[in-house]
């Protein structure tokens, strides 16, 4: 058995191989340049518009945004071999759209050279060198055409004419539908991230050039300590009460908790944590409790305050993290109790005399509490990412937080750093889970097709 | 158990549904402002969802007195930030979590319910194909993808939408006659290697496929979806239902191997009904009541998913009314409490009321549904 477990340790890899692979196709075809992103936030420190493009250049060489994303790419016929190589997202639209327009992108190279050459030789501010710029980023063939015939009014155009009048020529183009497959070598953007993720280092975070191991390391405590809190307090709660109303069934207790869970369950997260912060926070109600971060007590604190000041910080987000997950344990416990009470065992624990609180806890409770163990390891990902809502309402730095910081700032290597982290948690909680269910519950065995049989 | 005994036991649910439903188709009757269109009838909200009320700007609570003419041009449930009336908001928001809760749910349910019936009910070893048709078939959707993926030019500037879909169109019918031809050539031409019969583990291909999708968290998956692509109704739509299949499948599955056992499909076997006959006439009605139970909880999990996305920021356009937008607005302005409440409220009474209806039929399934059988 023990074998069986290593084996499904091993499959992890080709899964979470299969998962790099999409998150990077998915960051692909989001759009979106990290680029320009960085460099907005660099404007808010320094306005300093001349030095642009060479800074996006520097950035993108930085972070090998320069370089083909995959070890091959599928493209059309007609496109542009080297897109990846420019770096301003205008000029790479600029690039596709007249490919496509013209069906051959060679075309439009040797154009882009020709003009080049000419501004070369040109003065700066003259009205040539401001139509040949026109040409340079025009998008489309009509304004190319357009520009060159102003162009043409003043002045001789050797090679140029000829290649302008080539553009409209292919009317069929035929190699826009054409796909073509194009190597690139292990020198792109997927090889060296897997290569450095292999050695260990998650990159650096495009926000505040942090390593993302240091930023995780920093809020993954808080959410820790949130998560954890409230799935021990989320326990206490639901066990015993789960336990007593599967016994006393239909009676008082088992009626208002399950109620009183079931509405829980339909209440949104993010619609009780507004209402708390509104009603005993921020608003104009009652200021009980402080709603911003997780409190900052000094450092000659003792360990009372200290303990004071964080209580009173986490209270209100401990309380929304726990009250979903109460109905939710509860229902479980309660119908696992019910199931196991009405075995012999039981009876049996009854006729000998037993009081009824020994047969709960010390019989049935023991066994109906083994499917906990899937439960909390499904749980595993969930307690260390947090909760996106939870911690965006009351501003706690952590996991949650900076996942949705990333993705609204595009930070490449966090997001794809926190969704392999979310992975390989994910695949081990599960792992974990069925590892001490089966040493807990000797009865389960497992077979070939992998699949539980309870006998 | 019928809609009957339903409507007896849950009468509130089912009165809440209905009510949510209604007001959601007629939204723009319901709501708008007699300045901006005319219907044949006065609005009940004489405001429409974007008209903005410049005499009660900067959030006027409900109970407040109020810059407005008349008695039925209140503001019953107050105005927001920009002066747009809270109510005529919460009417248009209930629109769009009816067109995000049902269509995702049923894309979702057609897809969770077909994988999960052939998986269920084909297994491991049942599914035999030749070596041919697995080949060209997969050659066929790899050239769908290639052609959909990069040769359709989507992220092209002033290319419009016409060509864009006659090409995709085109592809389509192409890989379909690849397809065939193929297929065709290698029946003819082929070696005995490629007519040879080869197993396709269904079940575990399906499984496996399931598990990981279920592997990632939900939101996680949504949000990074959302952040990636620009958002809109129909984006959020198939986003959700392209995560919420699994759940349904995974359903259905259990459900179907369950009965799959049962007398009567031995019976069906053995009277030699064919197996799509089987699984469409005879299994999936018995399993429909189970499966009514998870699309149910399915719905309150879109609604809720969709008004969380909105609430972050990441759901849909600021144009489009929607209830986490409406309440992410009092995130601004922790005192106006209107904001935060009324939204709330909507969310949870048709969740609460989606949730107690498929509870129900969970609770009811085993002594209703399995006496017929």
């Amino acid at each position: 058995m023990l074998l069986y477990f290593i084996k499904r340790l091993f499959l992890f890899i080709p899964t979470l191989f299969i998962i790099t692979l999409f998150v990077f196709a998915l960051l692909q075809f989001s759009g979106g340049d990290p680029a320009l992103n960085a460099l907005e936030r660099s404007y808010q420190e320094s306005y300093d518009i001349s030095n642009d493009a060479k800074k996006i250049r520097a950035y993108r060489k930085s972070n090998n945004l320069d370089l083909p994303t995959f070890y091959f790419s599928v493209q059309r016929l007609s496109s542009c071999d080297t897109l990846y190589r420019f770096p301003f997202a205008a000029e790479r639209s600029r690039a596709e759209a007249l490919a496509y327009a013209t069906g051959d992108w060679s075309l439009i190279a040797r154009l882009d050279d020709e003009i080049k050459k000419r501004l070369n030789r040109e003065q700066s501010d003259t009205k040539a060198s401001h139509l040949l710029m026109e040409i340079l980023t025009a998008k489309s063939i009509t304004q190319i055409k357009a520009s060159f015939a102003q162009l043409s009014l003043t002045e001789r155009n050797d090679g140029l004419d000829e290649l302008v009048n080539e553009l409209n020529c292919n009317h069929w183009r035929i190699k826009n539908y054409i796909p073509t497959i194009r190597f690139h070598g292990i020198s792109n953007q997927y090889h060296l991230w897997l290569t450095e993720i292999l050695n260990g280092n998650f990159g650096n975070s495009y926000i505040d050039r942090l390593p993302v191991s240091i930023k995780i390391k920093e809020a993954l405590p808080i959410t820790l300590i949130i998560s954890l809190c409230a799935l021990l307090i989320a326990l206490c709660i639901a066990i015993p009460l789960g336990i007593y109303a599967a016994y006393y069934q239909n009676g008082w207790l088992d009626k208002i908790c399950s109620q009183l869970f079931f509405t829980f369950y339909a209440l949104p997260t993010f619609w009780v944590a507004t209402l708390l912060v509104v009603f005993f926070g921020a608003g104009d109600f009652l200021e009980w409790f402080p709603v911003y971060g997780i409190g900052n007590p000094p450092e000659e604190a003792n360990l009372l305050e200290k303990f004071k000041i964080y209580s009173a910080h986490l209270a209100l987000p401990i309380f929304c993290y726990l009250y979903g997950g109460l109905a939710y344990l509860f229902r479980h416990i309660r119908r696992s109790t019910l199931e196991e009470l009405k075995q012999d065992y039981i009876t049996s624990a009854m006729a000998k005399g037993l009081s009824i609180h020994a047969i709960l806890w010390r019989h049935s409770f023991k066994k109906s509490s083994f499917p906990l163990i899937t439960i909390l390891g499904s749980a595993l990902p969930a307690l260390i990412s947090g909760s996106f809502v939870i911690e965006y309402i009351f501003s706690i730095d952590g996991m949650g937080l900076l996942m949705l910081e990333a993705f609204f700032s595009r930070d490449y290597p966090m997001i794809l750093s926190l969704l392999l982290l979310g992975a390989v948690l994910t695949l081990f909680g599960m792992w974990l889970a069925d590892l001490l269910y089966s040493f807990a519950d000797p009865r389960v065995e497992i077979d070939d097709s992998k699949k539980y049989h309870k006998g | 158990m019928s809609l009957k005994n339903i409507y007896r036991q849950k009468r509130f649910g089912i009165l809440v549904i209905s009510i949510w439903i209604l007001v959601a188709i007629l939204a723009p009757i319901l709501a708008y402002s007699p300045n901006e269109s005319n219907y044949f009838l006065p609005p009940l909200v004489p405001y429409g969802e974007h008209t903005i009320d410049y005499k009660n700007a900067q959030s006027v609570s409900p109970f407040e007195t109020q810059n407005v003419n008349s008695f039925y041009s209140r503001h019953w449930l107050g105005t927001d930030e920009l002066g747009r009336d809270v109510l005529a908001q919460l009417i248009h928001g209930s629109n769009t979590a009816l067109l995000v809760g049902f269509c995702s749910i049923l894309i979702a349910s057609f897809i969770g319910i077909f994988l999960g019936l052939i998986a269920a009910f084909f297994g491991d070893h049942q599914w035999e194909i030749t070596r041919r048709k697995m080949l060209s078939s997969l050659l066929s959707v790899i050239l769908l993808f290639t052609f959909l993926l990069s040769i359709v030019p989507w992220t092209i500037e002033g290319v419009n939408t016409s060509e864009k879909t006659f090409l995709t169109i085109v592809f389509f019918i192409f890989t379909l006659l690849f397809f065939y031809i193929l297929n065709f050539l290698m029946k003819k031409y082929s070696s005995r290697l490629l007519q040879q019969k080869i197993l396709i583990p269904l079940d575990s291909i399906l499984s496996r496929l399931i598990e990981s999708i279920e592997a990632l968290p939900l939101l996680l998956l949504l949000i990074a979806f959302s952040s990636l692509i620009s958002p809109s109704i129909l984006s959020l739509i198939l986003m959700i239902s392209l995560v919420a299949w699994s759940g349904i499948a995974k359903f259905t599955r259990a459900e179907v191997l369950r009965l799959k056992s049962s007398n009567y499909i031995d019976n069906a076997k053995s009277l030699g009904y064919g197996d799509f006959r089987t699984m469409i006439k005879h299994i999936l009605p018995n399993a429909l009541p189970t499966l009514s139970v998870s699309i149910a909880f399915a719905i309150s999990s879109a609604i809720m998913l969709e008004s969380t996305l909105s609430f972050l920021g990441l759901g849909l356009q600021a144009s489009d009314a929607s209830w986490g937008a409406l309440m992410a607005s009092a995130r601004n302005d922790y005192s106006s409490w209107w904001l935060a409440v009324f939204p709330g409220i909507a969310i949870f009474l048709v969740v609460y009321s989606c949730n107690s209806i498929a509870d129900f039929i969970s609770k009811d399934d085993h002594s209703g549904y399995s006496k017929r059988t």
